[in-house]
């Protein structure tokens, strides 16, 4: 790509209606924002990611590679700007559905995103659901994240998911479903309870146990649970 | 034994994946230096449309700049650790 659009006659006239911005991941141990990439969701290089001035994701560019593709991609990319402005200034109906888009970029950590949902006051049955789970889904994110590497905070974590599960609250995200089984099981393990093991382990296989990435995860959670103490 | 049962799940898979990293890796394999990934860093900078297109590396940078100029970043994710 770098030899094609990007060096493209046009690509100059184009580029001066945005801020081009190249992000290089090397593997040096200092450089600032090396792990950017991953932290905005990106899985494979190269990547073509629009962003808005917080550095915040907007959208992935799915279209083609050419000058023509960019352009069409950013006239995507001002309708969702001009949406969250109407939401600024007012417009109830907007403000609910760049809610709903912010979620699905993971925009906010959960008791802001709580804070704005409640705020919302135009919002259909249909919408009510689908920003019900994108809550859930960013509570399970910010619990994970706060919890960082310290294992008892992580199982901290498990135990809010528990309680999640108890309240029939469940993500819906892979990640996020991934994250939320592994912790609880932890949870369960650290606390010597069999039984809700083998019940987390049984969950886990039926919600990602088709998809071979979580395989081997399964297999070692199967593992554990064969060399549990007894129930 | 009981204290390896209470490593979180993520801590035990890395370790499982270090495992076999080590156990698949020739001996003399080490990765590239800190200073051979510069030179690849600065290799891939140096390129001609990255000046002529008028990219930003710095990413502090482009953000002042959008939000100075009113405008969104284009953002190119690329890597040089790898050809």
């Amino acid at each position: 790509m770098e030899s094609g659009s990007l060096s493209d006659n046009d690509f100059p006239a184009f580029a001066k209606n945005v801020v081009p911005f190249l992000h290089v991941t090397t593997r040096l141990e200092d450089k600032p924002y090396e792990k950017l990439f991953g932290e905005l969701g990106g899985t494979g290089f190269p990547t073509l990611m629009w962003l808005d001035a917080d550095g915040r994701k907007i959208q992935v560019h799915n279209g083609p590679r050419s000058v023509k593709g960019f352009e069409e991609s950013l006239g995507e990319v001002e309708l969702f700007l001009d949406q969250i402005e109407k939401a600024e200034n007012g417009d109830a109906k907007a403000a609910t559905a760049v809610l709903i888009r912010q979620l699905q970029l993971q925009w906010f950590e959960y008791d802001d995103a709580l804070a704005r949902r409640e705020a919302l006051t135009k919002v259909s049955s249909k919408e009510k659901k689908e920003l019900d789970q994108l809550l859930i889904d960013t509570e399970v994110r910010t619990h994970v994240k706060t919890a960082g590497k310290d294992p008892e905070a992580q199982r901290a974590a498990g135990a809010h998911f528990f309680a999640m599960w108890s309240e029939k609250r469940l993500p819906a995200g892979k990640s996020e479903l991934y994250r939320f089984w592994t912790l609880m099981a932890d949870h369960a393990e650290h606390a010597g309870d069999k039984k809700l093991f083998r019940r987390i382990v049984g969950a886990f296989d039926q919600s990602l146990g088709s998809d071979s990435r979580y395989r081997a995860v399964l297999d070692e959670l199967e593992g554990r649970l064969a060399h549990f103490g007894r129930e | 034994m009981k204290d390896l049962f209470h490593q979180s799940s993520a801590v035990r898979l890395a370790g499982a994946l270090v495992a076999g990293a080590l156990l698949t890796a020739p001996a003399a394999a080490q990765g590239p230096s800190q200073a051979e990934l510069q030179a690849k860093y600065e290799a891939k900078l140096a390129h001609e449309w990255i000046e002529e297109g008028g990219w930003e590396t710095d990413f502090d940078q482009a953000k002042a700049r959008a939000k100075a100029e009113g405008k969104v970043l284009f953002a190119y994710f690329s890597r040089s650790y790898a050809p």
